[in-house]
């Protein structure tokens, strides 16, 4: 399978392969305002489903810290959203071990896998009819209002098609 | 037609936004196994890490780029050091992240930490096609206690568009 054979419209299979990729990347190098993640919404993408046996494979990743003025610890936690639905989070946590002043930065990093989207897939068979637009939301929230980013901030979604075999 | 005769047909259509070619350069992939191990320059230089070069032949295609990075340092005290890396295409600064390693400890400790990268670049070409763009993948540290001993990965996938 090559890529002159798509461009030469070849019909073949698909299975296993990662397709419809889509992304929201916001930032990608330092912005001078920082955004706090108190209920912060970071990035949000769509992708266009075909197939009820699918997957969407996400990937987020975002640069966060907090500005501490004595020693400390804040949490952060990022969400990831299908259609408003929470599907998958992860905690972080940025220290300070001293009394001095600093800004102590983290990446933040969810990989997940999403599947079978039951609620806006109800099709009983083994095939959907049509389209289904999914839309995945990445949000953010802490435990300090100090917390907050200035990039970057990556979400990418792709398709992994059913495996036929 | 039935309805399981167009879903069936459905799997032969042309897909879009496809993952068409992928580079990787992955000089470690374990922990200390870079000996010596890279040392990270203090600002303003930068130290290169690693580099993967992809041939675009779309304009329209999008490279997602994916990097990690194993980070040590040493501390004599309580305290934190912080380490900025860059992706560039070419010599262009496209993607910023920092990364700060914390030690706790009064006594001296060896501190080591693992950083991700993640970039879409769609504006990785211009004029006459094919182009190879390269990618590097860098880093600055603001003292001079950081080093890279792996693991060190770094991925460009080519992505055609999505119609």
């Amino acid at each position: 399978m090559t890529q002159n054979s798509q461009s030469r419209g070849i019909v073949i299979p698909r299975q296993d392969r990662l397709t419809e990729f889509q992304f929201n990347e916001p930032i990608s190098t330092p912005i001078a305002d920082a955004i706090p993640l108190t209920n912060s919404t970071l990035a949000e993408a769509t992708i266009n489903i075909d197939d009820n046996n699918d997957k969407v494979y996400i990937t987020a990743t975002v640069g966060w810290f907090n500005a501490f003025a004595a020693a400390g610890v804040v949490a952060a936690t990022f969400t990831l959203s299908r259609n408003g639905i929470p599907i998958a989070s992860v905690v972080q946590t940025v220290s300070n071990a001293t009394a001095t002043e600093v800004d102590v930065f983290n990446v933040a990093r969810i990989i997940f896998v999403d599947q079978p989207l039951p609620e806006i897939i109800p099709s009983q068979s083994s095939f959907i009819h049509g389209n289904v637009q999914v839309t995945y939301t990445l949000t953010a929230d802490a435990s300090d209002p100090t917390a907050a980013t200035t990039g970057p901030i990556t979400l990418t979604l792709s398709t992994i098609e059913r495996n036929l075999l | 037609m039935p309805e399981d005769i167009h879903g069936q047909l459905n799997l032969f259509l042309r897909e879009r936004g496809i993952l068409t070619d992928f580079q990787v350069s992955e000089p470690a992939s374990t922990s200390g196994s870079i000996n010596p191990p890279i040392e990270i320059a203090v600002a303003p230089g930068f130290t290169p890490i690693t580099s993967v070069s992809v041939t675009i032949n779309n304009q329209t295609n999008r490279i997602w780029l994916n990097g990690t990075v194993g980070l040590t340092a040493t501390f004599d005290a309580a305290g934190v050091v912080t380490v900025t890396l860059q992706l560039l295409r070419g010599t262009t600064i496209i993607y910023q992240t920092s990364k700060t390693i914390s030690s706790p400890s009064v006594l001296p400790a060896t501190v080591s930490e693992i950083v991700h990268l993640e970039h879409i670049d769609v504006t990785a070409v211009s004029g006459e096609l094919p182009v190879t763009a390269t990618y590097t993948l860098r880093a600055q540290a603001d003292t001079a206690t950081v080093t890279s001993g792996g693991p060190v990965t770094l991925t460009a996938a080519q992505l055609e568009r999505n119609p």
